[in-house]
């Protein structure tokens, strides 16, 4: 039953084949075998109370989504549970409000088990970033899950629930999902409301799904897209259709010069399996450029430190989160903030303080903006030739906890191929293709704006020629169940 | 700039020497990457502002006044409390 795809599993309930609470026990009893050791979640709600919930949607099993159990990264505001944002200076906060993707979940039925970990603010690649605890990648306990939504990859990839939302700025929820053998996407800037999101960079935020695959994801984009006019930057651009549209490619781009440095073996040859299965599928495959990508990292990492730096102004211990006393209030402002923020969040904080200061504003912030365009030209130029854009969604397969943690700038470079698309607000997934040493890797697929449908059918493609995906072995689980 | 002082105090973040001395070093690191973007040719042609959101006008809606009941849940979350008051130092020393 934990295998079903979310459609059988919402039919199921509304045919009474089986009941929401049936659905919930067989996820709770993952949860408590594996959650021990992947540390996925940060907060989870009680059992009895799920269970009520489970009862009630028994009863009332209209929604799109009844009885689902999903999961929520962090910085997703849901009444009831905390918002830490895995910071310390948010320890204990419990908003007073959902947020919108939350409420459409809830409205159709979802069942929200908990809130996932994540690197604070979303700062990080790797979910290491967090104040509270280390998330382990269900396919090997000694790597990383990625990050920043590694949390709800894990939760994912592990079984523990079919769905979960991320948030992604440079790469968030494809990076992540890639590391841990789950379908991630990222909708197009202004397709998902981000209110009550926590934000950490406004011009790049946007909320997405993770799940095992193509079709769930799907159904999911169609639960949470569309206007909303608490977020004036939310389209208003109808929800994505489910089911969709069949839109398949017929020309699919590729720019082999990314490939050159710095990319495993591993990973160019996942990439090249990908292109010969559209190829064999009869699609176009043509070679494309976009000169200025190689720019990304610097652009990204000066733009979203700037607004980040501005957002996290907020967070100063007068009215929520934890307070550190001072003499004074400005006092106070600056312990809370160098107690209860971490080091990755000081720096970014720095980097975007440095980029807007007065005297360096020209050089660095206005720069990257203008860099920006020239990215946002690139694509739009590749697109007059091409429906969609193929690339490997990591230059690299997942790493050794603590492998990278005292190096900013090899951390950053994991979200080489994913920032660019941040950049340009375009929709992107993630999908896993194939186990190089026993670890994922995935594919990443990069469409025009408003055009995540023709991404969707893209990938139902590779998925189809891919088989099953290999779930994890989690030798833990084996031993303990055998025994 | 040599060292982190003056950001520190824009950003309001007191951190240790011994933190300041390791953020400085990783912070001009990063800096000193990011002037690559030197060689990027630009122009002033390029209209920064104009891209940076989605090609659709910002949609904004009315002002309106809408009934707000959670009071009690926002006061909840306050770190001190003075009666019904949220509590702060004050801005200059006493």
């Amino acid at each position: 039953m934990a295998m079903l795809s979310i459609r059988d599993m919402v039919k199921g309930i509304k045919e009474r084949q089986f009941t929401p609470l049936e659905i919930l026990d067989k996820y709770w009893a993952r949860i408590e075998k594996v959650e021990d050791k992947i540390k996925a979640f940060i907060s989870l709600k009680p059992y009895q109370e799920l269970k009520k919930e489970a009862l009630f949607l028994e009863k009332n099993p209209e929604g799109r989504m009844t009885g689902v159990p999903i999961a929520l990264k962090d910085n997703i505001n849901v009444r009831g549970f905390m918002t830490t944002c895995s910071s310390k200076v948010l320890q204990n906060y419990k908003p007073p409000f959902d947020a919108t993707v939350a409420e459409l979940l809830k409205k159709e039925g979802a069942l929200i088990l908990g809130k996932t970990n994540m690197d604070e603010f979303a700062f990080g690649s790797s979910t290491e970033n967090s104040a509270y605890q280390i998330t382990r990648n269900p396919y090997d306990l000694s790597c990383v899950p990625g990050g920043s939504s590694g949390g709800s990859a894990a939760v994912v990839a592990s079984g523990m629930a079919p769905l979960a939302l991320g948030s992604d700025t440079g790469g968030s929820i494809r990076q992540p999902s890639a590391f841990c053998g789950a379908v991630g996407f990222k909708p197009t800037y202004g397709r998902v409301s981000r209110y009550g999101l926590v934000a950490f960079a406004s011009s790049l935020d946007q909320i997405g799904p993770l799940a095992k695959n193509v079709e769930d994801i799907w159904l999911a984009l169609s639960v949470i897209s569309g206007r909303d006019e608490k977020d004036p930057t939310s389209s208003s651009n109808p929800p994505i259709n489910y089911p969709g549209k069949n839109w398949q490619p017929s020309v699919v781009g590729f720019c082999p010069d990314l490939l050159e440095e710095g990319v495993d073996e591993n990973i160019k040859d996942s990439f090249y399996e990908a292109i010969s299965i559209y190829k064999g599928l009869g699609v176009t495959v043509k070679e494309v450029h976009l000169p200025h990508i190689k720019y990304g990292l610097s652009i990204y990492y000066l733009l979203a430190s700037s607004e980040a730096s501005s957002n996290l102004a907020r967070f100063d211990g007068l009215r929520y989160g934890q307070r550190v006393k001072g003499e004074t209030y400005n006092e106070m402002i600056e312990n809370t903030r160098g107690i209860g923020l971490g080091r990755e969040a000081k720096r970014r904080i720095l980097l975007g303080t440095f980029a807007l200061s007065s005297g360096y504003y020209d050089a660095y912030y206005l720069k990257a903006l203008k860099a920006r365009a020239l990215i946002r030209e690139d694509f739009r130029q590749v697109f007059t030739e091409v429906d969609l854009i193929l690339m490997p969604t990591t230059p690299s397969q997942p790493f050794k906890i603590g492998a990278k943690a005292d190096d900013p700038l090899q951390m950053y470079k994991a979200d080489l191929f994913t920032i660019p698309v941040n950049l340009a607000g375009l929709p992107a997934v993630s999908i896993p293709l194939s186990l190089k040493n026993d670890l994922p890797v995935g594919i990443q697929l990069i469409g025009r704006h408003f055009e995540e449908e023709q991404i969707l059918n893209a990938a139902l493609m590779l998925e189809q020629e891919r088989g099953e995906f290999p779930p994890p072995k989690l030798p833990f689980l084996c031993r303990s169940e055998t025994s | 700039m040599k060292n982190l002082n003056n950001l520190l105090s824009l950003a309001s973040l007191k951190v240790s020497e011994e933190e300041e001395e390791k953020l400085a070093q990783e912070v001009f690191k990063i800096i000193k990457y990011f002037d690559e973007l030197k060689e990027v040719e630009d122009s002033s042609l390029i209209n920064p502002s104009s891209l940076n959101f989605h090609p659709q006008e910002l949609i904004l809606r009315e002002d309106r006044e809408l009934p707000f009941t959670d009071r009690e849940e926002i006061m909840r979350n306050f770190p001190e409390l003075e009666g019904e008051y949220l509590k702060s130092p004050p801005i200059e020393k006493e």
